[in-house]
């Protein structure tokens, strides 16, 4: 571990400090929605439709005359929440996975990573698909969709990591002075892969968004008139010669959100992984 | 008798199917007494240390006696060894640094076997710990809230003793102590081991390569080579008239004091046999200058020499005419 602090060498690390600017931008705009939007984002104001951006609409209005600033605003809030849920129950689930299969080795590491494999091997859109299809469309389904998505991903990672960090040896220290393979797993495993799951949590995060946009686009994901960044593009279709500003606002929210959580992901990467930090 | 090891095997799984790398290991061991155990890497000293904390790695068939404190340690299932493990008996490790946490405070680590043997609180504990540092000669109390890195090496390795000692364990196996550390704090480390020992009448392996800190602490010794004790007994009359071939090469290649200038250092020839390449007969046939062809046939058996000395060869007689 290096003297200075995890804040001094942050503020040295562009990447962290770009990436955690641009993920801050989009937080504050989806906390600013919660309480203030220029006009109500749903509102249908048909004889204000497709007006070009001005001091009273600053983004312009789309074809049912919704504000767009507002309607990107709160986006914003759909996006954080699909990320934030699918990538919980990706952690969770994920991450207790690999730690058990890590822990118990032999048939059941076998199994667990069998099985991990096989989810893999599904393309995740398609797999969304056939999710929505089945129970239907609408963000919950979305989100529970991503989030198993999440889930053998984020096992993968924990067992790969938490199986190099077993063969170290202070946990054969931990299990000499008698702890069982549980508290060794969350107290000494768990902390010391903590970093890599971290990092792994950014990128997902990212690639949700990335995913509610895709599905809601493809109309599986919200539904009006609830306002999302991807059913936005969707709309915006089939104006896209007409008012192709419709397409390029909610293109570039989406852009500087999932641009802002890969180099979040990179400058973490570079901030708490031990090798790197030992490098510079 | 607190410690009794008979007959002791250990085969490891390899692709090529099981190899021996422990040998019909016997030794055994008083309260309170202090016994080295000597070897060149790969000798089999580490797997037989861990086998004594049922630590052996996965797979690993052990066949044998151990009896500790009269119960038989093989019999033992995984929650019945993790009673024991920390508690009775404990191990030391040989580098302070990877053996302990780096994201815990060395307090925490401390205090860890008396939360899970003791079942103290974790406030409870942490007052312990800091006790504990004080004997091990860390007074400050600040101590118990600092990180591994924080500290020097003699520091840590103070820190892994307290960690091993916090139950008042009957038995504490050191695998190589003070290998990563200098000599003068070498010399403290194996000073505070053996006051701590005699205080409270605990009893220890002492596992190293180094002649001389087996010498100057341990009244018996066991010479391991190739997975097998080569010969055992009180440690002055070993290490003064070896009667084992291969004790008495490893003494030969000792750099000693008052050696002519420019003298060549006495080296082995050939080299040893890797773990688990164990040859049917002596694994010192072959690089012995006494070898007869029946050395390589089988294993020489265990026979006592000169007193109360344990000897496996099957020319001693010769040996001791050679000197």
């Amino acid at each position: 571990m290096s003297k200075d602090g995890f804040f001094a060498r942050a503020r040295r690390n562009p990447s962290f400090l770009v990436g955690a600017a641009l993920v801050l931008l989009v937080a504050g705009a989806a906390a600013l929605s919660l309480v203030w939007t220029p006009y109500p984002p749903a509102a249908i104001d048909v004889p204000h439709k497709l007006l070009e951006p001005s001091a009273g609409h600053w983004l312009g209005t789309d074809s049912l005359g919704r504000d767009v600033a507002s309607e990107i605003l709160a986006g914003a809030r759909i996006s954080i929440l699909v990320g934030v849920i699918a990538v919980g129950i990706g952690v969770i689930f994920g991450v207790a996975l690999g730690l058990v299969a890590a822990s118990a080795k032999g048939v059941v590491e076998d199994l667990i990573m069998r099985l991990s494999d096989f989810a893999f091997a599904f393309p995740a859109l398609l797999m969304a698909i056939m999710l929505t299809a089945t129970f239907g469309a609408g963000v919950v389904n979305a989100i529970i969709a991503i989030g198993v998505f999440n889930v053998p991903l984020f096992a993968r990672v924990t067992r790969a990591s938490a199986n190099a960090v077993m063969a170290r040896e202070f946990i054969l220290a931990a299990r000499a002075s008698g702890k069982g393979p549980v508290a060794i797993a969350f107290e000494h495993v768990l902390p010391n892969v903590a970093p890599v799951l971290i990092v792994q949590a950014t990128i997902q995060f990212a690639i949700a968004v990335l995913a509610e946009a895709a599905l809601s686009y493809l109309g599986l994901g919200a539904q009006p008139p609830q306002t999302s960044w991807g059913r936005m593009l969707s709309e915006a279709q089939n104006l896209l010669y007409q008012a192709p500003r419709l397409a390029v606002f909610p293109g570039l929210a989406i852009m500087i959100a999932v641009l802002g959580l890969n180099l979040l992901g990179d400058g973490l990467r570079d901030l708490l992984d031990p090798r790197l930090r030992a490098r510079r | 008798m607190l410690l009794d090891v008979a007959g002791l095997n250990i085969d490891l799984p390899t692709p090529d199917g099981a190899r021996r790398i422990v040998r019909d290991v016997s030794f055994a061991l008083d309260r309170g007494e202090t016994l080295g155990v000597v070897g060149e890497s790969g000798s089999g000293k580490t797997m037989t240390a861990l086998a004594l904390m049922g630590l052996s790695p996965e797979g690993a068939a052990i066949s044998g006696a151990i009896r500790f404190d009269g119960k038989d340690l093989a019999k033992l299932d995984d929650a019945a060894w993790r009673a024991l493990r920390g508690d009775r008996i404990a191990m030391i490790f040989q580098e302070p640094m990877t053996a302990l946490n780096p994201l815990h405070t060395i307090g925490r680590q401390i205090a860890e076997p008396l939360i899970v043997h003791r079942g103290l609180s974790r406030r409870a504990a942490m007052a312990e710990a800091v006790k504990l540092l004080a004997r091990v000669g860390l007074p400050d109390p600040r101590r118990a809230r600092a990180y591994p890195h924080q500290l020097s090496g003699g520091q840590r390795q103070r820190a892994m003793i307290a960690m091993a000692l916090s139950c008042g364990p009957s038995l504490v196996i050191a695998d190589e102590p003070t290998t990563a550390l200098d000599v003068t704090v070498q010399a403290q480390i194996l000073a505070l081991l053996a006051e701590l020992g005699r205080q409270a009448d605990m009893a220890m392996i002492l596992v190293s390569h180094d002649l001389a800190v087996i010498a100057q602490n341990c009244k018996r010794v066991v010479v391991m080579y190739g997975g097998m004790v080569m010969e055992s007994g009180t440690t002055a009359a070993v290490l003064e008239r070896p009667a084992h071939p291969y004790t008495r090469a490893l003494l030969q290649a000792r750099p000693r004091l008052g050696a002519t200038r420019g003298q060549r250092l006495r080296v082995i020839p050939g080299s040893a046999p890797s773990a688990g390449e164990a040859p049917p007969g002596c694994p010192f046939a072959g690089r012995c200058p006494l070898t007869v062809p029946a050395c390589s046939a089988a294993p020489p058996p265990a026979a006592p020499w000169r007193g109360d000395r344990i000897a496996r060869c099957i020319r001693l007689e010769e040996a001791e005419n050679v000197a």
